[in-house]
């Protein structure tokens, strides 16, 4: 047997293949701006990859704040994928796990100071489970496209929490929720002297805490093995008498868990305790998808990811400071989203690449 | 009386949206290829439409001016659909990441240039396409009032597309042959038909479709675009699922959709509603229980296109 | 006297396989001729040349007289040649009249002229005695005329040259006669006909001349009227030299039995046709029963039935007791041990590892998990242990992913983890399908060694040679039917096999 020289691109396929979708993302990213404002493009396109690290430790306590949510609606997406079922649900998960919190936050102020907040966020994890169990209940006892349920549910799901708050604790002068008790924010650390003004506080360290939980549990549990086996090949599943309809739902409650604690631990931060009454779903959660996207669902990936595109999250909102519009961040994540559609085949391509350019140094 | 004329009128403006953009999934599914890009693509044509409008109203105005406008949006919704043609058929990569993946650009591009041509995130344009009483048929007593006062030229525009789309899919040999494709597209290369191209032309013609329906969308309710079609190209899939992916059910269950949205937005006009006393917002979210409802409904006997999704390799089963 | 077909040495090679090896095969106009032989004989091949499915490596193709090229099914048709597959190739929600004109669609201004075809299509039904009805949607009408319909596709195109491919396989009774009345229509109206077939009792009703094929050569041409049966059968399969397996001392104790079928049926949901016909037999310990048979006769109905993938009707016993209500997982932990045919599909994830892939079947046993955490060195080694006695060639041993590995190895991997495992029966399907000889001599030892320890082996092999020198018994399975159970390989020869498999010998032949 012929030994080919292992290339980069054998032993981290996936890796590669998502570096080249990030790249292909910003580089129609910068086309954009080529196109748009081109005697500033460049400079543009620098503010867009350097924006966070010139802002000092504001930006880094942002950047802590959006990975700290993308990791969680990121392993959301990833982990429901890994059954073969789309979570697009997000938005309407996140919601409603933040009023839940909410609801706990404001509402039941007996509750001493530390209990207080572990039962506002333990409150949101569950709203956000029982939102995303619907779906997966529909999905695998009526077989309804998941997507499109998740999108009807991401709407029931903002309006639903309006009237919850319109209901319960209406702040009117500034047409939102009052605002949490302090007993039941999230606890900082200190960090909100670091990062002032941010709302940085555990939740980032929390997410890389349920990315590493959620790894185990992929990789080294019973339940991960049933979830893995049916999402790669529904056959062998049935071969080995596993019950498909139990995961579906069982992973789309996993699912709909983690926005649901990242809503929650969202709004329990002191830095905005309170939802604004807007009718449209928040967008923020919904960049889990490109975040699992890029990381192919791997939950240590994600971490990774998230980071990334939090980073480019943060250095697009500030770029508006130098009247750059920050949506081409949006143009971005999209482009890169496209990319990983056929990732597969990108790989095929470099590797393919790669042999020849081997085999022609070789020959 | 004349609030019943006034919801008729509000429940056109809701429903043919959502039966164009609905019968422009249906080509695509029926020829095999998943679009969960619709919603994207009529943000696109929105998009295209209302710049055109916006940039001509000063020099133009008038019906020729909105059919001109309707032509650019489905135009810019077929280069859109290209792009999930390209992924999904040529490349035969997953068909649902390219959809959503276009989802995403389309309101991303839309309001990044709307910001970067106009400093805010709406464009706006002078809606004077209000047609206040179709000559003679506007005169019929009742329907006349219903059906041909206060309404838009492309209210009727989308009654052809329903009439065309019917008379396409079921009486002619493209129609035929599309149909194949989605249901058993190895039955079709057997008698030497070309899968891919069939699923191009559904495809895009489902772009063209779409992106006309964004502007069929907007045009009525309101008088600025400002990035989202409020998620009607998802609504509109429900749609074309209870609607079992055949035009005239399709128009029924636009319809039913319709209706229960006009009475959502305009439950302040009707006494009896508003003595329930109930919060505006389950108003809001009673068009969307209602389509899940519509769903469970319906998922007993899927007349789907049995292909649809299903990527085509040829040669091999 | 003018061929209107010539295959003239035709090649075909596919990756370990020679499906057709330098074939010439004529064709004489209005001829009925049929072409028999068993699985992997290379005829469905030819054919599908012939249709331009494949093309040949080498070879040549004559139609009437002129060289042609025939490089997709277009251009077949337009040499007038048309099929009829095994699987057919209809939209199920169309009528039968849609389905007939796709792809020849006759129109006027710019609409279909669905007037023109009817009537073209019922003076065609009308004249070769095709019936049916044009209006009627093709899942709602009896294969039978699903049949016809595909029948009238090839007329309607005014095709000549007409091949049928195991066309009764998916008929019952009263349709197989239907067909031949049928086919001897269109061989008087001076139609070229292909039949493809295994079943020589059609053959000698049908055809004029019949083409033997055995692994992939041609064998002989003759004349039917003049040929027996048992001459006929004798070309199919040959007379071998068996290659000799030592069989060691066999299994001394008590034979108890450890599987017990019946009156087992299995209804095919589309046509109704019962797929598994009342099979009835018992499996014991420590013996080889092979049910052998020619492809798709119910074999696979069958172990899905067993196996508990598929509902049926009848009883399965399983070690005495009665699983016919339990599910897969019971069974699998219960006795039952299954080395499927489609290894890629149903035995292994190709995406997991050799470890993973070891304990699919037993991930949720204490031996390999403790409250829901799988004791991964427990598994690795196990998966070590299964290497080292299998000889499962793995480039990083337990790491490696399934799909990686060599087709042997695969099976090889699937057969340590179903014989490694607690069990008293083992189903191995097609076990040596597209395996080298060391691989296929290996498996087979397996199953001996098995049988010697009073495990019970209920074998499913297309593989003859393999049959005869494994079994103790020999079931036969035709159409569904167990035409035969207690065949002994000492007593009988391949020939009279050859004879139960095409349904010419056994129970209810007159039926």
């Amino acid at each position: 047997m012929r030994k080919t020289k292992k290339t980069w691109v054998d032993n981290f396929p996936d890796l590669t293949a998502s570096l080249v979708a990030c790249v292909i993302g910003l580089l129609v990213g910068f086309l954009v701006l080529v196109v748009t404002n081109p005697e500033n493009s460049i400079k543009g396109f620098k503010a867009l990859l350097t924006g966070a690290v010139s802002g000092g430790f504001t930006d880094f306590g942002n950047v802590i704040v959006y990975a700290g949510i993308y990791i969680l609606c990121g392993l959301s997406v990833g982990f429901a994928g890994k059954t073969g079922v789309f979570n697009i649900g997000l938005s309407g998960q996140f919601i409603i796990g933040g009023v839940a919190a909410l609801y706990v936050g404001i509402m039941w102020t007996w509750l001493p100071p530390g209990i207080h907040c572990l039962v506002a966020v333990i409150a949101g994890l569950l709203a956000g489970l029982g939102w995303s169990s619907t779906i997966g209940f529909l999905r695998a006892f009526f077989n309804i496209s998941e997507i499109v349920v998740g999108i009807l549910l991401n709407y029931i799901g903002v309006y639903l929490a309006n009237m919850i708050i319109l209901d319960k604790f209406y702040d009117s002068y500034a047409n939102r929720s009052q605002a949490v008790q302090s007993s039941a924010l999230i606890p900082t650390l200190g960090m909100e002297k670091i990062f002032p003004g941010t709302g940085a506080d555990i939740t980032f360290f929390v997410a890389i805490l349920l990315a590493i939980v959620i790894h185990v549990i992929l990789n080294k549990t019973t339940f991960g093995y049933e979830i893995r086996t049916c999402g790669f090949n529904k056959d062998a599943g049935i071969y080995s008498g596993i019950n498909a309809k139990k995961n579906v739902i069982l992973s789309m409650a996993i699912a709909g868990a983690l926005p649901g604690l990242a809503g929650a631990m969202f709004y329990l931060s002191s830095s905005h305790n309170y939802i604004q009454i807007v009718d449209s779903a928040p967008a923020i959660p919904m960049r889990g998808i490109v975040v699992s996207l890029v990381a192919m669902g791997s939950p240590i990936g994600i971490i990774l990811s998230a980071i990334f595109i939090a980073y480019i999250t943060v250095s697009g909102l500030d770029m508006q400071l130098y009247g750059y519009v920050p949506e081409i961040v949006d143009v971005v994540t999209s482009v890169i989203i496209y990319c990983t559609a056929f990732v597969i085949l990108i790989k095929k391509a470099i590797s393919t690449i790669l042999r020849k350019s081997h085999d022609l140094n070789e020959g | 009386m004349d609030i019943v004329y006034f919801i008729v009128q509000q429940l056109m403006f809701f429903m043919v949206p959502l039966l164009v953009v609905a019968l422009a999934g249906m080509f695509s599914e029926r020829s095999g290829v998943f679009n969960i890009a619709l919603d994207g693509t009529m943000i696109v044509g929105a998009f295209c439409g209302t710049l055109f409008l916006n940039l001509t109203q000063d020099s133009w105005s008038g019906q020729y001016q909105l059919l001109v406008a309707l032509l650019i949006a489905g135009i810019s919704g077929i280069l859109f659909m290209l792009l999930h043609a390209f992924a999904s058929v040529t490349l035969n990569a997953s068909q649902i990441i390219s959809g959503i993946a276009l989802t995403f650009i389309a309101p991303a591009l839309a309001i990044y240039l709307a910001r970067v041509i106009f400093g805010v995130q709406r464009i706006f344009f002078t809606n004077a396409f209000l047609i206040r009483k179709i000559p003679i048929l506007g005169d019929i007593p009742v329907i006349g009032k219903l059906f041909f006062t206060n309404t838009y030229l492309h209210i009727w525009i989308g009654y052809l597309i329903l009439l065309v789309s019917y008379v396409v899919l079921y009486k002619t040999k493209f129609g035929l042959r599309i149909r194949a494709c989605g249901e058993n597209p190895y039955a079709a290369d057997s008698v030497g038909i070309d899968v891919k191209k069939m699923r191009y032309y559904g495809v895009l013609i489902s772009g063209f479709l779409a992106g006309m329906g964004g502007l069929i969308f907007i045009v009525p309710t309101t008088i600025q675009f400002s990035g989202s079609v409020a998620s009607y190209g998802f609504l509109a899939i429900a749609v074309l699922v209870f609607g079992q992916w055949k035009p005239f059910k399709i128009l029924i269950a636009s319809f039913l959709f319709a209706l229960a949205k006009t009475i959502a937005s305009s439950y302040t006009s009707i006494p009896a509603l508003v003595a329930l006393g109930w919060s505006p917002y389950i108003y809001k979210m009673l068009p969307y229980v209602f389509t899940i409802v519509m769903l469970v409904l319906t998922s007993k006997n899927p007349q789907a296109p049995k292909a649809a999704g299903k990527p085509y390799i040829s040669g091999g089963e | 006297m003018e061929y209107a077909v010539e295959l003239l040495n035709i090649k075909k090679q596919f990756p370990g396989v020679l499906a057709n090896d330098h074939i010439t095969l004529k064709i004489k106009k209005g001829e009925t001729h049929a072409l028999l032989g068993e699985n992997g004989a290379g005829k469905s091949t030819l054919m599908s040349i012939l249709f331009g499915l494949y093309s040949s490596d080498e070879g040549t193709i004559k139609i009437n007289g002129k060289e042609v090229k025939i490089t997709n099914p277009n251009d077949a048709n337009a040499l007038g040649i048309g099929m009829v597959h095994q699987h057919f190739k209809l939209v199920h929600n169309f009528t039968v009249l849609e389905n007939i004109i796709l792809g020849v669609e006759s129109t006027k201004n710019k609409l279909l002229d669905m007037a023109s075809a009817r009537a073209k299509v019922m003076d065609l039904s009308k004249r070769y005695g095709l019936d049916i009805d044009p209006d009627k949607i093709i899942s709602e009408i009896t294969v039978g005329m699903q049949q016809r319909v595909e029948i009238l596709k090839m007329l309607y195109r005014a095709n000549d040259i007409l091949i049928f491919d195991e066309p009764t396989s998916v008929l019952l009774p009263q349709e197989v006669d239907e067909l031949i009345k049928i086919i001897k229509g269109l061989a008087a109206e001076g139609k070229t006909i292909l039949f493809i077939s295994h079943k020589l009792e059609e053959i000698k009703r049908v055809a004029d001349v019949c083409t033997v094929l055995r692994r992939g050569k041609v064998i002989g041409t003759v004349d039917v009227a003049t040929t027996t049966k048992e001459q006929m059968a004798e070309m199919m399969v040959g007379r071998k030299v068996l290659l000799q397996v030592d069989k060691g001392d066999g299994y001394k104790g008590e034979k108890r039995p450890v599987l017990e079928v019946k009156d087992l049926c299995v209804e095919d949901k589309e046509s109704g046709k019962l797929r598994v016909d009342h099979a009835t037999f018992t499996i014991h310990a420590g013996e080889i029963v092979s049910l052998a048979g020619v492809d798709n006769n119910g074999q696979k109905q069958l172990v899905e039935a067993i196996t508990g993938i598929i509902p049926s009707n009848g009883e399965i016993y399983l070690c005495g007791e009665n699983v016919t209500e339990r599910n897969i997982r019971y069974r699998n932990t219960h006795g039952l041990s299954h080395i499927p045919e489609d290894r890629q599909r149903h035995g292994l994830v190709m995406e997991f590892t050799v470890s993973e892939n070891s304990i699919l079947q037993e991930y949720f046993n204490d031996e390999f998990q403790k409250s829901g955490f799988i004791k991964r060195a427990v598994v690795d080694q196990y998966a070590d242990e299964l290497i080292e006695e299998y000889d499962i060639r793995a480039g990083r041993g337990g790491e490696t992913t399934a799909g990686s590995l060599s087709g042997g190895n695969q099976q090889k991997l699937i057969l340590a983890r179903e014989l490694e495992r607690d069990h008293e029966l083992v189903i191995a399907v097609q076990p040596t399908r597209g395996l080298d000889v060391g691989a296929t001599e290996f498996v087979q030892k397996q199953l001996i060694t098995q049988r010697n320890a009073g495990k019970a082996v209920f074998l499913v092999s297309l593989e003859l040679e393999e049959v005869m020198s494994l079994s103790d018994r020999i079931l036969v399975i035709h159409d569904g039917k167990i035409v035969v159970s207690d065949l002994l390989p000492s007593k009988i020869d391949m020939m009279e096999l050859g004879m139960y498999m095409a349904g010419s010998k056994g129970v209810d032949k007159n039926a």
